[in-house]
């Protein structure tokens, strides 16, 4: 991940609960845009994927080596949901270069919603909190959420009691 | 991610001091003998133990009133861990730029 330029779009409310969602207006139509996520060559620019099979259990496969990563990561997984212009679910384990591999897999949602003249296009990976005890052993990984969201929310409430 | 954030994972891999937590955020700050009257499966010194872990994770903090010490959560390295939580919010962020230079440019 780099540090690039401000995002543009919206980090979602639901990223404060250890979901990553982040949306944006694009000005194209979904048809366009489903010309990327629709198609394997597509994925290949956009993700860098080596696989993408847009079809429902197909397969989807990104090596990340020509990626910022300072680690090569290989991500795999399968396609759970297509709606074609409009939804595709999947399936997100990695595979770390040093042979660890995620226990389960999260899953990652991109949608997309015409408006007027441009597509809202939210993307929302979930599933972290199946990956407790491998963010224990190794912290090389994406994200977490298991206890710590309800603690948090209780140590703000506390916080808060005491402001 | 910083050595803080690897001994915060590693202090509550363990259900016990999770329990700790809890009860410390439920009833407030106790001293370590009032917690362990709340596991009584368990011995004090392992209470003490647990306890000792949490603090040198920085997710309890000692405060002495008197002759006696009391333990308070203390919660800085959790929002550390959420500022990790963030770089991923970047990941797709950026996906989402390349996303629109593709497809805007046309």
């Amino acid at each position: 991940m780099s540090a690039g330029q401000p995002f543009p779009g919206n980090i979602d409310e639901s990223s404060e609960q250890f979901t990553v969602s982040v949306s944006r207006s694009i000005r194209a139509t979904p048809e366009r845009i489903w010309r990327i996520i629709g198609t394997a060559e597509g994925m290949r620019s956009w993700m860098n994927m080596l696989n993408w099979q847009a079809r429902p259990g197909g397969r989807m496969l990104i090596d990340s080596s020509g990626s910022t990563e300072a680690e090569r990561l290989l991500v795999f997984g399968r396609v759970l949901q297509i709606e074609e212009q409009r939804l595709v679910r999947m399936s997100w384990r990695v595979l770390h270069e040093d042979g660890r591999l995620w226990p389960d897999s999260t899953e990652v949602q991109i949608s997309l919603e015409e408006e007027a003249g441009t597509t809202l296009v939210r993307l929302v990976h979930s599933g972290f909190e199946k990956l407790a005890q491998f963010q224990v052993d190794a912290y090389s990984v994406y994200h977490h959420c298991w206890v710590q969201a309800p603690y948090l929310q209780r140590l703000e409430n506390e916080e808060g009691a005491r402001a | 991610m910083s050595m803080q954030t690897d001994n915060t994972y590693r202090a509550l891999a363990d259900g016990t001091r999770r329990e700790i937590l809890d009860c410390l955020l439920e009833h407030g700050p106790m001293r370590a003998t009032d917690l362990a009257a709340h596991f009584p499966e368990i011995s004090r010194p392992a209470v003490s133990r647990h306890v000792r872990i949490l603090r040198e994770a920085g997710l309890l903090e000692e405060r002495t009133r008197g002759r006696e010490r009391w333990q308070h959560v203390r919660p800085l390295p959790l929002q550390e861990v959420q500022q990790w939580v963030r770089r991923y919010e970047r990941f797709w962020s950026d996906k989402l730029e390349d996303l629109a230079r593709l497809v805007e440019d046309d």
